[in-house]
């Protein structure tokens, strides 16, 4: 779930930071949203995947002897989920280059990390470890929103990509749904109701005009002298 | 910083719609070849050198890409950041300075990695000939100043959106090292020494190309020319980075870590893999 904000990673801040530079505070928005949004989306099939079917998942990578404990799955899940809707937000702080608010969330990070994990790990063990990065990932992107919303006053929650999370929770249902009564064991079956579901999502989507074929068409780069 | 003012929409909202499409693309092909190049070099240096020698090549450069990344924080983000800006004010005079900034910063942080990399392989238990592991600390102290010389020259391509141009620069090194491995194994050459010697030229031909396609992007020579006062000015934009790199790389490491010194081999081996698929 780090691989699809990786790969927009790269772009999003020299794009960014040239709105931040023009300046065009709208288009710093419409990017932000937009492109959460299209993060959002795009990862939504891992998302659903470790959700419903973390064995699956588990065993088809590492074997069947693996000790598969979805609990330690869910409990990071909840992190990374905050993260992949907010992650965005750093980039974004940091192409508006506000440097004590880059410092507050750099300290603010490193401390949590340090101090949950100290507390946490060694009484809980593994569980304890995987509260300590899931809570910190949510501390993190919270105190980066807040930075970011107070240096710009942006924020990428716009109508559309409230519409896009508010509507992920019915595949997110629907896969545990298939966990309980269909309860796949092997990755591929995993792999197949986890990416039929998201389709299913993703025309509802469309048809809500949540997603714009605009949307993705200015995403493709112009022909050279174009 | 004051709140970014409103503007009515201009070509630049297009361009940077088309440049995150085109970014993701790129940054797709380059990692999906990076991992496979990475992969391949892998499987042919354990066949060719064996699990035990293989072992110390893993060691070296485990060693000199925490280093580098050490030596890094923040810089590839506040080189990206000031590159945009200078960009889009037509600054050309502003981008040499930073780069020859840049590369003074890096050679100074890299020297003193360069030295914590020979430290380390010395000081590391590896069952290897003291000769064998100071020829591994120099190759890899030299891969480490061309990591960071490849990523200054790949920040200013990321800055000016040349994204093709920076994840070909990401690949440089990745790409000359399966290429010296491979050919090796061609040979049926398994010697450390061989490897060392291999991975120390394309390192050194890393740090020639990046030279000279960052000298290119921003049209100025002598990159390597003294600039005490530039690399100062590249160290204080990247420090708050910094802050925000040093956090992420705690993250990803500390809870790891504390299970690993609290906690038994099991649970960490139970976990770790949890964690890497999430």
């Amino acid at each position: 779930m780090l691989l699809v904000p990786l790969l927009f990673v790269a772009p999003f801040l020299p794009a960014a930071t040239r709105l931040v530079a023009e300046p065009d505070r709208g288009g710093f928005r419409e990017l932000l949203v937009d492109v959460s949004k299209l993060v959002y989306v795009l990862a939504a099939p891992g998302l659903v995947i470790l959700l419903a079917f973390p064995e699956a998942v588990l065993h088809g990578l590492y074997g069947r002897d693996f000790p598969a404990d979805a609990t330690i799955v869910w409990i990071l899940l909840g992190g990374f989920l905050v993260n992949l809707v907010l992650g965005l937000n750093a980039s974004a702080l940091a192409a508006v280059g506000t440097r004590p608010a880059l410092v507050r969330v750099g300290v603010a990070g490193t401390a949590s990390m340090v101090v949950l994990a100290v507390t946490l790990v060694p009484p809980f063990g593994p569980t304890g470890a995987a509260l300590a990065t899931a809570t910190t990932y949510a501390v993190l992107n919270a105190v980066t929103g807040l930075e970011l919303l107070r240096a710009t006053r942006v924020h990428p929650f716009g109508r559309a990509f409230v519409v896009v999370l508010s509507t992920s929770v019915v595949p997110a249902l629907a896969a545990l749904a298939v966990r309980r009564w269909a309860a796949p064991a092997e990755l591929w079956t995993a792999v197949a109701w986890s990416l039929g579901l998201w389709a299913a999502w993703l025309g509802c989507l469309v048809g809500l005009r949540a997603i714009s074929p605009h949307e993705l068409r200015r995403l493709v780069p112009a022909p050279r002298g174009g | 910083m004051a709140e970014i003012p409103h503007t009515s929409p201009g070509p630049a909202r297009t361009d940077v719609f088309r440049l995150i499409g085109f970014g993701v693309g790129v940054r797709l092909l380059g990692t999906a070849l990076g991992v496979l190049l990475g992969l391949a070099t892998i499987a042919l240096a354990v066949r060719l050198l064996g699990t035990s020698t293989y072992g110390v090549l893993a060691f070296a450069t485990s060693v000199a890409a925490l280093v580098a990344g050490l030596c890094r924080l923040g810089l590839e983000v506040g080189i990206t950041r000031s590159v945009t800006m200078l960009a889009v004010t037509h600054d050309p005079g502003g981008l040499a300075r930073l780069a020859r900034g840049a590369v003074k910063l890096v050679f100074l942080t890299g020297i003193a990695g360069f030295a914590a990399v020979v430290v380390a392989m010395l000081a590391a238990s590896l069952g290897a000939d003291t000769s064998t592991e100071l020829a591994l600390g120099v190759a890899f102290g030299v891969a480490l100043l061309a990591a960071n010389t490849t990523a200054v020259a790949a920040s200013f391509a990321r800055g000016l959106g040349r994204m093709a141009l920076m994840e070909g620069l990401n690949l440089t090194q990745t790409a000359g090292r399966f290429v010296v491995i491979a050919v090796l194994a061609g040979l049926g050459l398994a010697s450390l020494d061989a490897v060392a010697l291999g991975y120390g030229l394309v390192a050194l031909g890393a740090i020639g190309v990046s030279l000279s396609l960052l000298g290119r992007l921003v049209g100025a020579r002598r990159l390597t020319a003294p600039a005490r006062r530039e690399a100062r000015a590249v160290l204080a934009a990247s420090a708050p980075f910094a802050a925000t790199g040093l956090a992420l790389v705690v993250i990803s490491r500390f809870d790891v870590l504390v299970l690993g010194l609290t906690g038994s081999g099991a649970e960490v081996g139970s976990y770790e893999p949890a964690l890497k698929i999430v």
